[in-house]
């Protein structure tokens, strides 16, 4: 097949040849596992998407070479299918290519294939591109794009036309330095989404701290404890196409960290937005927001900020979602290594207790460096998964540090009866096999309610694979829409009810590692036919609990605010 | 005649110089390193004892380069000596060079392989090499010969919680606590093991008061304790415990670290504040470098 293949996409166009394989004749041979795992490789012959990273390596090991790309699920042209986004390294202080790596926006074609629409788009970055955040700053329906770079990040506004316009000196967002993740949420409840950026590193040719002694005598990338740390930026949103960086004189400011990740939840239930920020080789950040623009940080206190015996460690991915249903938002943190990563339980009082052991994470990730992580409901059962991609920093590694690896599989744990279980190898050989991963999004691009993964690798092309389990199980698609919330609704609270049984979940914002996720919400209804109730729990200004009745199962739907029975 | 009379000479010279070196010995002991130094080179006698003296002297003097010289000298004079060679690994594993350490022990474990300090030694080396496999081989080795041996019970709990082996660290500390009841180390250990395992605090709490009660200026135990009265909501014995621990040691960060959460819990926010800033303090004095002793050899 595969040859018959190889002969026909010389008659064909590969436009065509991607529509047919897409239509399913020449698809299934080239997935790995089809219907015997639970997610299917789908390889860039049948998706089209043919970009691939390039990570400038160099002889000289030049930190920022290491530590990208991102990527995003998104539904840039508001069809209701998901679009790709993907990140690339660019020009810069110690890279100069001829010809200049650049990101790549993917269109779906509503077949399984997608089409590369970045130069009509014009949003092909030019920056040494880190990660993509992706948000309705302006409240119009359309999402727009903020791409952190080694140098100046981009905003790119969405015309709602099929292009987008760089508007970062207008926004005044350009946040120079060394910028990794972001996250869009609206931290003093206005209505607008407002712009949280991680800043990593001092870092720069002038800067730089050479790291040759090792083993080999060659130069390999440092680690990052040898570089000073830099506040991270929080911009406000003026609701004018403008942004104003108020974090000065916070304790955001004062936080000198080297921040790698983050994810906004209300950890305290308050209906505030907080952060927790993931730092490599320095204490982790949870900024507690305490309202008219007063942040603290409690990491420290709260149990999250170091290592159960005290030490930093190096917190790369991190996300947050409420696994046990007890309605409070639990929080998660990749690290490199030897450090193990942690599942940190909330203990509803602004403290939080690392339980990664008692569900067997810290020892499938003893050996393992983590970046992009993700609670999800892979199986549509209800209940919140994980899935971590993996790889580590140091190209070189193997060679001196015994029983590590420099490309890394990935780990996917499913919730059985209370407890993460390691189901990785259920998963198919895709995850099974070493790659130096990165990013990672969830989103559901083929719309059949069953949550896709889309991981960017150093140096390499992504990957994107198909879920295939959920068999018979049934879903809720919601696509939140708010009117006098943020238009995204990040801060909202989802319930519904199933036979009895209520579940809920927060819509979060940010996570992950450089990466955007899908911002609809699939809930999982397992093998019920009937969903009785969902009630949205819309953030402020309105707060409106409003509850909807009749909702379609195994389909999307849009739940406005204000359209819904109050409460 | 003369022939004799040499001999005796020698002989008393020889006397004379090992009493000079018991001076040295004598200084050393009480702490009086610059004195036993000069004593030392005013006495040169050239033999390896001289040379293991005068390494221990400058070791102590935080002048590791001139007391590894030193130490290979005296293992050079004196191969069959294993004290000395115990010595020269020591000043290795002390300056950040376990892979210089483990080489020396290892070695010497050739000449020696019945010598369970050696072999404690080429364990610890193991461990800083994060090698946790081949030092768990070694400290058990070390307690099957010498089951009080406390420090192989340290070194091989490190190399089972560093793998997460929470089950197996447990075990050895019930072994150890049933060979050795009068330690505390025994008790401590099962404790830390059993925390790691989830055990109910109350089980905990049982383990760490007998461990106080054979060593109450133990600040990990005191530490520990605290941290369990603080989960048993029991704050203010939590605070007494978290506090002595401090005070015992303070640069104790995990001590620290749960005082500051302990004051945060009760409201003592001021508090909360201060053992924070510590905590940040002693959290980057961790990660300060530490320079590694290079060995060179043959020089």
């Amino acid at each position: 097949m595969v040859d018959t293949m190889r002969r026909m996409a010389g008659l064909l166009s590969r436009r065509d040849l991607l529509r047919l394989a897409a239509l399913g004749g020449f698809v299934k041979p080239f997935l790995r596992g089809a219907g015997s795992h639970l997610f299917e490789e789908v390889p860039a012959l049948a998706s089209g998407v043919t970009w691939v990273h390039d990570n400038a390596m160099s002889e000289q090991r030049y930190l920022p070479e290491t530590i990208g790309p991102g990527c995003a699920f998104l539904d840039y042209d508001s069809d209701g299918w998901l679009d790709l986004y993907l990140v690339n390294s660019g020009p810069c202080d110690f890279y100069k290519p001829s010809v200049a790596p650049r990101n790549g926006l993917f269109k779906n074609n509503r077949d399984g294939t997608f089409t590369d629409v970045t130069e009509e788009a014009s949003v092909s970055g030019g920056t040494f591109g880190m990660g993509v955040a992706v948000g309705d700053y302006d409240n119009d329906g359309h999402p727009d794009l903020f791409v952190t770079s080694y140098g100046r990040c981009i905003l790119y506004h969405n015309n709602g036309d099929g292009t987008f316009t760089d508007v970062t000196d207008k926004a005044g967002v350009a946040a120079p330095g060394w910028t990794t993740s972001a996250v869009w949420f609206d931290y003093n409840n206005d209505g607008l989404l407002d712009l949280f950026v991680c800043s990593f590193v001092e870092y720069g040719l002038d800067k730089r701290v050479y790291c040759r002694d090792n083993e080999l005598g060659k130069p390999y990338y440092c680690i990052p404890r040898l570089f000073e740390p830099t506040p991270s930026l929080l911009f406000r949103n003026n609701g004018d196409g403008t942004f104003t960086e108020v974090s000065g004189g916070t304790e955001i400011a004062r936080a000198m960290g080297k921040a790698l990740g983050v994810v906004a939840s209300d950890v305290n239930n308050d209906g505030r937005l907080d952060l927790f920020v993931a730092n490599d080789t320095v204490q982790n950040f949870l900024f507690m927001n305490r309202g008219a623009d007063v942040w603290e940080e409690i990491a420290l206190l709260a149990g999250v900020g170091l290592s159960e015996d005290g030490k930093a460690r190096s917190g790369m991915g991190v996300d947050a979602a409420d696994i046990d249903g007890d309605g409070w938002q639990d929080l998660f943190v990749s690290n490199v290594d030897q450090e193990t990563f942690s599942l940190y339980r909330n203990n509803t009082d602004e403290s939080f207790s690392d339980i990664s052991y008692r569900h067997g994470v810290a020892q499938a990730t003893r050996l393992l460096s983590g970046w992009g992580v993700s609670f999800f409901d892979f199986d549509n059962n209800g209940s919140t998964d994980l899935l971590l991609v993996n790889g580590h920093p140091d190209d070189m590694v193997e060679r001196y540090v015994p029983n590590v690896n420099y490309k890394e599989p990935m780990l996917l744990f499913r919730q059985e009866g209370g407890k993460l279980k390691n189901v990785t190898s259920e998963a198919g050989p895709g995850f099974q096999e070493p790659r130096a991963s990165r990013g990672l999004a969830i989103g559901d691009y083929d719309n059949d309610g069953r949550l896709d993964v889309l991981v960017t690798n150093n140096g390499g092309p992504p990957t994107l694979f198909r879920n295939r389990c959920g068999e018979g199980a049934h879903w809720v698609g919601l696509k939140l829409q708010g009117l006098k919330c943020n238009r995204d609704a990040i801060g909202a609270i989802i319930r519904w009810s199933v036979s009895g049984r209520v579940r809920s979940r927060f819509k979060k914002g940010g996570g992950s590692y450089l990466s955007s996720s899908d911002p609809r919400e699939v809930l999982g209804l397992g093998h019920s036919e009937t969903l009785d109730w969902v009630e949205v729990q819309w953030p402020a200004p309105s707060s409106r609990v409003e509850r909807y009745a009749g909702v379609p199962i195994d389909e999307y739907s849009t739940i406005l605010e204000g359209e819904g029975e109050v409460c | 005649m003369l022939k004799a009379l040499l001999t005796v000479g020698i002989a008393l010279a020889a006397i004379l110089a090992a009493q000079d070196l018991s001076v040295a010995e004598a200084l050393l002991a009480k702490g009086e390193h610059s004195q036993a130094l000069a004593f030392l080179e005013e006495n040169q006698t050239g033999s390896a004892r001289w040379h293991f003296l005068a390494s221990k002297v400058l070791d102590d003097l935080d002048q590791p380069t001139r007391a590894a010289e030193e130490a290979q000298t005296a293992v050079e004079l004196a191969p069959d000596n294993a004290g000395y060679r115990l010595h020269l690994g020591r000043i290795f594993l002390t300056r950040n060079n376990p892979a210089a350490a483990q080489q020396i022990y290892a070695e010497a474990l050739e000449r020696f392989p019945s010598n369970v300090y050696l072999r404690l030694g080429n364990a610890l080396a193991f461990n800083k090499l994060r090698l946790y496999e081949e030092a768990q081989v070694e400290f058990e080795t070390c307690l099957g010969q010498l089951p009080s041996l406390g420090l192989a019970l340290d070194g091989l709990m490190e190399a089972h919680l560093e793998r997460l082996k929470y089950d197996d660290a447990l075990k050895a500390a019930v072994e150890y606590r049933e060979r050795n009841p009068q330690d505390f180390r025994g008790y401590y250990h099962s404790a830390v093991a059993q925390e790691k395992l989830g055990s109910d605090p109350e089980a905990l709490e049982r383990l760490l008061h007998q461990a106080l009660e054979f060593n109450g200026r133990f600040a990990p135990a005191h530490a520990l304790l605290g941290k369990t009265l603080l989960q048993l909501g029991r704050n203010q014995e939590a605070i007494l415990a978290l506090e002595a621990a401090v005070r015992l040691r303070p640069d104790y960060l995990f001590g620290r670290l749960h005082l500051a959460r302990a004051y945060h819990k009760v409201g003592r926010i001021e508090d909360a504040k201060r053992e924070t800033e510590i905590v940040k303090g002693l959290e980057r004095r961790q990660h300060e470098p530490l320079p590694s002793l290079r060995r060179q050899r043959g020089n």
